[in-house]
């Protein structure tokens, strides 16, 4: 290797931990510019790791602003780099590959990001790094709950926590990022009382560890919201919506994908918190659906919007109910076809 | 509204319905929507996801 490549090699380095240190505090714009240019002193230079670290970093940048295929095209290029070099390091790869896994999460294709989750965690596993392997774990469970499959899900919740609680100090962002899916797939199951028990450590977890406006706080408030929302907590829901839209507006930007979908959350309790009564709130209880990957793509094609999920309130459930093997001719409902069977909710779903 | 409104419908899965079943009671294989409707009903909620990167 010649001085120079070496030199551009440790520039590139110390620039990719600089812009890194950005990103985390969630200075994205400034982190970018950095990342930016170590990515190029890479290139330049000769070291395999080098490069591979400063897309890899750029890529997870790139993720955070919602540019999933810039991110991914980055990913696998620091893939293929390692995956030819004599240097390479398999939890390097693991890496990659829960990165991969990572990116087809935030576009919602979960059944893509499954493979990927699963080849990093079969890595990992091989290597023997505990705490490693449990934050696989986390990843690979938020995808299971992508695809409903919350049982599963819950188990590998569980045993990350119980490897990440033997250091709870060390491992404190990761144990609020458990607590966090957690609490958001029992709001997806209609478990909005155990949800802010979890979703509530899991902010203080992560005021402690991030900048007040970080927007993983943002993502915390914006569940705790609709956890508080669906306890019937509507004026709660409705300061917590507008502190996490405050925040991902400065960090992120206005048309940000999370920034556009908690001002949709939050755009109902604008409405309905004037002057609702607690009876007539209770009358507003919804039922969530998650959304499958194929039924996200039916929505994407008919609004243009990404979704994770439909929200019926359970008086339009009942109301527009079809009695089985007939079409509704009424064009003005959405047609529920289907049985009502017994028992209706009683507060909140 | 128009009739004449195009709709979508969104089969559900197994999972689904049971999920609405648990909280409703209602057995219900599909929801069908107007655009209209669809549009006041999505409800994007985010989920943390955890990055990993190199110890170079």
């Amino acid at each position: 290797m010649s001085v120079s490549a070496r030199h551009y090699g440790a520039d590139a380095n110390e620039l990719v931990r600089s812009g890194d240190d950005l990103r985390r505090r969630g200075d994205l714009v400034n982190a970018e510019t950095l990342l930016r240019q170590a990515a190029l002193l890479a290139e330049a230079g000769s070291a395999d790791r080098d490069l591979a670290n400063a897309l890899n970093v750029l890529g997870m940048l790139c993720k955070e602003l919602a540019r999933h295929d810039e991110a991914s095209a980055l990913y696998q290029r620091a893939l293929a780099v390692l995956e030819g070099s004599s240097t390479r390091k398999d939890d390097d790869i693991a890496a990659l590959y829960h990165n991969l896994g990572g990116i087809e999460h935030a576009r919602g294709d979960f059944a893509a990001a499954e493979p990927l989750a699963r080849r990093g965690l079969a890595i990992r596993r091989s290597l023997g790094d505990e705490d490693a392997v449990a934050a696989d774990l986390v990843a690979l469970a938020a995808i299971l709950d992508g695809q409903q499959k919350f049982d599963e899900a819950e188990r590998i919740y569980h045993e990350a926590l119980t490897v990440l609680d033997r250091s709870p100090e060390q491992n404190a962002g990761d144990i609020a990022v458990v607590l966090n899916n957690l609490g958001a797939q029992y709001v997806a199951r209609g478990r909005p009382a155990d949800a802010l028990l979890l979703l509530t450590r899991a902010e203080r977890l992560k005021r402690r560890c991030l900048p007040e406006r970080h927007p993983d706080v943002a993502v915390t408030l914006n569940n705790l919201a609709e956890a508080h929302r669906r306890e019937g907590h509507l004026a709660a829901a409705e300061q917590l919506y507008r502190q996490a839209i405050g925040i991902f507006e400065t960090t992120l930007g206005a048309e940000h994908p999370k920034t556009k979908a908690c001002r949709r959350n939050l755009s109902p309790l604008e409405h309905s918190t004037m002057s609702t009564s607690n009876e007539s709130q209770g009358q507003q209880a919804t039922v969530r659906i998650q959304l499958t990957a194929e039924q996200k793509s039916v929505v994407k094609t008919a609004i243009d919007r990404d979704a994770d999920a439909i929200e019926l309130t359970v008086e339009e459930l009942e109301s527009r109910i079809a009695p089985t093997g007939v079409t509704p001719a009424d064009p003005g409902f959405f047609r529920l076809a289907g049985n009502h069977n017994e028992t209706f909710l009683k507060s909140d779903s | 509204m128009p009739s004449d409104q195009k709709r979508v419908r969104i089969e559900l899965t197994s999972e689904q319905r049971a999920i609405v079943k648990e909280q409703t009671g209602i057995d219900l294989p599909a929801v069908d929507l107007t655009i209209e409707e669809l549009e006041s009903r999505v409800a994007p909620l985010s989920l943390n996801f955890a990055n990993v990167h190199f110890n170079p």
